[in-house]
């Protein structure tokens, strides 16, 4: 059972208030080398049930993002230098520990790229989801136990009143990531942030999850932060895109104008650098270079130096500008700029 | 451009790779991984074969076993001529200069003591191939080629990001003028750009060297740009092999298809088409393991097609020869329907029943 495909509907229905705004966000880190701007001003939003992909490469402030909403920042050294994460027009930033506990597993779940890392090894599959359940929930012990069963049902883990007493080292990877998405959703989270969820699974796996998230939220009417590097992965589940470089949003559309119209360099980079499965391309059109250190990002545009677009007026940095309606550019020639890619 | 056939530069044939294992309390009752289960291929001078499949399937152990890296359970391998398999010593230290291999993990395989000069020019060395400010300049074209300032000789690998650290890498491969390489994932710890970046390398270096590549990876993307020719590989056997285009626009092995189907392509508009992709048949999708093979078809239990055709008696009790389809040579399949259903690259959907009638665990 699958959703239509959404790709044509607005990014944010007029009426509704979006689930989660972000609004001018700065994570920076202190380090010996200066301030490390991880993420550096940074606005987007989320509609209730809808997706939003952050995409771009490793080091671009992806997971710092998502730490940043649950506040999982160790501070020092991390500290908010700016900025307002508002839930359902709470700001996140400004509440107590103990109502952000609550939040934590319970209205935001996050998924991580290591299933390995963030199951338990010494408890049981039941003990950990019950655990969560207990947490947020305030069920009955005697309530507990169909509950867990009902969640790993959800994700379709065979055989789950034998799971609950298995230990983590005794699944498969799939299973694995199924049973820390069951964890995550255990107590119907509003918003789930998955953090390159499937990153370190075999393909198969990875349609399987991917229809699985899909699935969940069709059902629940929950909205996904969805974090990753693959471009397909995007397409097959975002409504909206942020494309992310050196801390940065440098381009923001719904996902079918993205994929049909790519503006800012980075993200044609990105399209090009793509090997793909469905073309034979041979050798790929390359971005040259590597995201810079967070302490040592340029001034002005901070892809001048990869961008075969430069200028001279790149030296001043470039305004996140919609350039068609709900269409978001950074960069100071993307009106002039045509998609040497094909990129649908 | 249809080339005249290259004489092929490597060939194996029935190569076994089995590692005992202690079953239990009892050290002596000993069970097999059979991690290679005879695995047959030849590559020729400059071409390139990409050997694909899911984690654990055997790629690492051919590429390791065919080096010699490891010792083989059985099979030959016949690299220019001579088989390596029955080499000395002494021999297999020359016949290495020829074949190099390129890890997967930039991080872990070079060696954190040595300059880049050391790492780049030890086998150079280690020859007796060159010294002094010879070996030096023959480290700095090399460094050169693979696209790396020359001053970095001096430095050591953890000054250098897991691109340049893959590039190091390349660069060692290449300094023996080596014919062959085994390249192991050497993109899959790579960023989406650096990936990018190195796969042109591979492609530009075998333009101006004549290499071949053994390109083991589980992205079929990199593998359709790289490869003239794909076999794939599920629990050590191949079960499909065919020329690259013909491989990913006429799959005919429901796992080649399971595979395919499954990398989801980077165009929002066939989401629709998605509600047909090819599932395998049952709910978990591990591998078996490869020390209780199932038995028949391997891929039996976990096959489409295999429920799609009511679950034929065959599948479960006779093992499919790998053969060629009628009129083709070149493009082999292990199934007992292998004109049964087509599978392209890129659909986004595909002919198997949808979804199987039941969840349930043929396991
Ligand atoms: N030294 C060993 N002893 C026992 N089993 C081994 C050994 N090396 C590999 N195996 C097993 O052999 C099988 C094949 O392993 P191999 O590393 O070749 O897989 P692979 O296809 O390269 O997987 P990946 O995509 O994860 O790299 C696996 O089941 C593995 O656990
Ligand atoms: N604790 C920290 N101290 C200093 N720098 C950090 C810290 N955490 C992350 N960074 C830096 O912030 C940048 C963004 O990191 P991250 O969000 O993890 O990237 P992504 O998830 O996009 O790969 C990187 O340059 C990283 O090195
Ligand atoms: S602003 Fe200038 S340097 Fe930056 S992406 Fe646009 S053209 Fe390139
Ligand atoms: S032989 Fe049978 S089980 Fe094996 S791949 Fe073919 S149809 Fe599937
Ligand atoms: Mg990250
Ligand atoms: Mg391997």
């Amino acid at each position: 059972m699958q959703t239509a495909p959404r790709i044509e509907s607005p990014p944010h229905a007029a009426n509704a208030t979006p689930l989660l705004e972000v609004a001018d966000l700065r994570t920076w880190f202190q380090t010996d080398a200066g301030p490390a701007k991880a993420v550096d001003g940074i606005s987007f939003a989320i509609g209730r049930g809808k997706t939003l992909a952050i995409v771009g490469e490793s080091g671009c402030g992806k997971t710092v993002t998502a730490l940043s909403i649950l506040q999982l920042i160790p501070q020092p050294p991390g500290e908010f230098v700016s900025g307002e994460i508002r839930l359902e027009g709470r700001n996140l930033l400004a509440v107590s520990p103990a109502e952000l506990r609550k939040v934590r597993g319970g209205s935001v779940a996050m998924i991580f790229q290591e299933p390995g890392t963030s199951l338990n090894p010494v408890f049981t599959i039941g003990d950990q989801i019950g655990e969560a359940i207990r947490l947020h929930r305030g069920l009955p012990p005697a309530e507990v136990r169909g509950e867990i069963v009902r969640s790993l049902n959800a994700v379709h883990v065979s055989d789950p009143e034998r799971r609950l007493a298995q230990y983590p080292h005794e699944l498969s990877g799939g299973m694995k990531q199924r049973v820390m998405i069951a964890t995550a959703l255990s107590c119907n989270p509003k918003l789930l942030i998955a953090d390159e969820p499937t990153t370190a699974v075999d393909v198969t796996i990875q349609a399987r999850i991917l229809d699985l998230l899909r699935q969940i939220q069709a059902e629940r009417g929950m909205s996904i932060l969805l974090i990753t590097h693959d471009l397909g992965v995007v397409a097959e589940l975002a409504d909206d895109v942020a494309v992310m470089y050196a801390g940065k949003i440098v381009e923001r559309a719904a996902v079918g104008e993205l994929f049909d119209h790519p503006r800012h360099p980075y993200t044609l980079g990105l399209f090009g650098s793509l090997p793909r499965v469905d073309q034979k391309q041979g050798r790929l059109k390359a971005i040259e270079g590597s995201v810079p250190a967070a302490t040592q990002f340029p001034a002005g545009c901070r892809f001048r130096e990869r961008c075969r677009w430069a200028a001279p007026e790149c030296a001043q940095e470039p305004p996140l500008a919609e350039l068609t309606p709900g269409h978001f550019v950074a960069c100071w020639k993307a009106g002039e700029i045509e998609p040497p890619v094909e990129v649908a | 451009m249809p080339a005249p056939v290259p004489l092929p530069l490597l060939e194996v044939r029935n190569l076994h790779k089995h590692f005992p294992i202690r079953a239990g309390l009892f050290a002596r009752i000993r069970e097999q991984v059979r991690a290679v289960d005879g695995v047959s291929f030849s590559i020729g001078a400059g071409r390139t074969l990409g050997l694909v499949g899911e984690s654990g399937c055997g790629k690492t152990t051919v590429g390791r076993t065919l080096l010699r890296l490891v010792p083989a359970t059985s099979g030959q391998v016949v690299f220019e001529g001579r088989d390596l398999l029955a080499q000395s010593r002494h021999e297999l230290r020359l016949l290495r200069r020829r074949m190099q291999i390129i890890f997967q993990d930039p991080y872990g395989s070079l060696n954190p003591r040595m300059t880049i000069e050391q790492i780049v020019g030890e086998g150079l060395f280690v020859h007796g191939l060159a010294r002094g400010s010879r070996l030096r300049e023959e480290v700095a074209a090399l460094l050169t080629q693979v696209g790396l300032r020359p001053e970095v000789m001096h430095r050591y690998p953890h000054e250098f990001s897991g691109g340049q650290r893959q590039r190091i890498g390349v660069a060692r491969a290449i300094a023996l003028r080596p014919a062959f390489i085994v390249c192991d994932e050497p993109t899959s710890a790579l960023d989406v750009s650096i990936r990018a970046q190195i796969i042109n390398l591979l492609l530009d270096l075998q333009q101006a060297r004549g290499l071949s590549y053994l390109m083991i990876s589980h992205d079929l993307g990199v593998v359709r740009q790289i490869s003239d020719e794909v076999a794939v590989m599920y629990l050590g056997k191949i079960v499909e092999q065919a020329p690259t285009e013909e491989l990913y626009n006429d799959a005919r092995h429901p796992y080649t298809a399971v595979l395919l189907a499954a990398i989801p392509i980077p165009n929002p508009r066939l989401r629709e088409n998605r509600r047909l992709r090819v599932r395998t048949a049952v709910d978990d999708d591990s591998v078996p393991s490869p020390v209780n093979i199932p038995p028949g078809c391997p891929f039996h239990p976990r096959c489409p097609l295999y429920v799609a055709k009511g679950r034929p008696e065959p599948c479960r009790t006779t093992p499919p020869a790998l053969a060629p389809l009628p009129g083709q040579p070149d493009h082999l399949v292990s199934c007992h329907f292998p004109n049964e259903e087509r599978y392209t690259a890129g659909q986004g959907q595909a002919t198997f029943e949808p979804e199987p009638a039941a969840r349930q665990n043929t396991a």
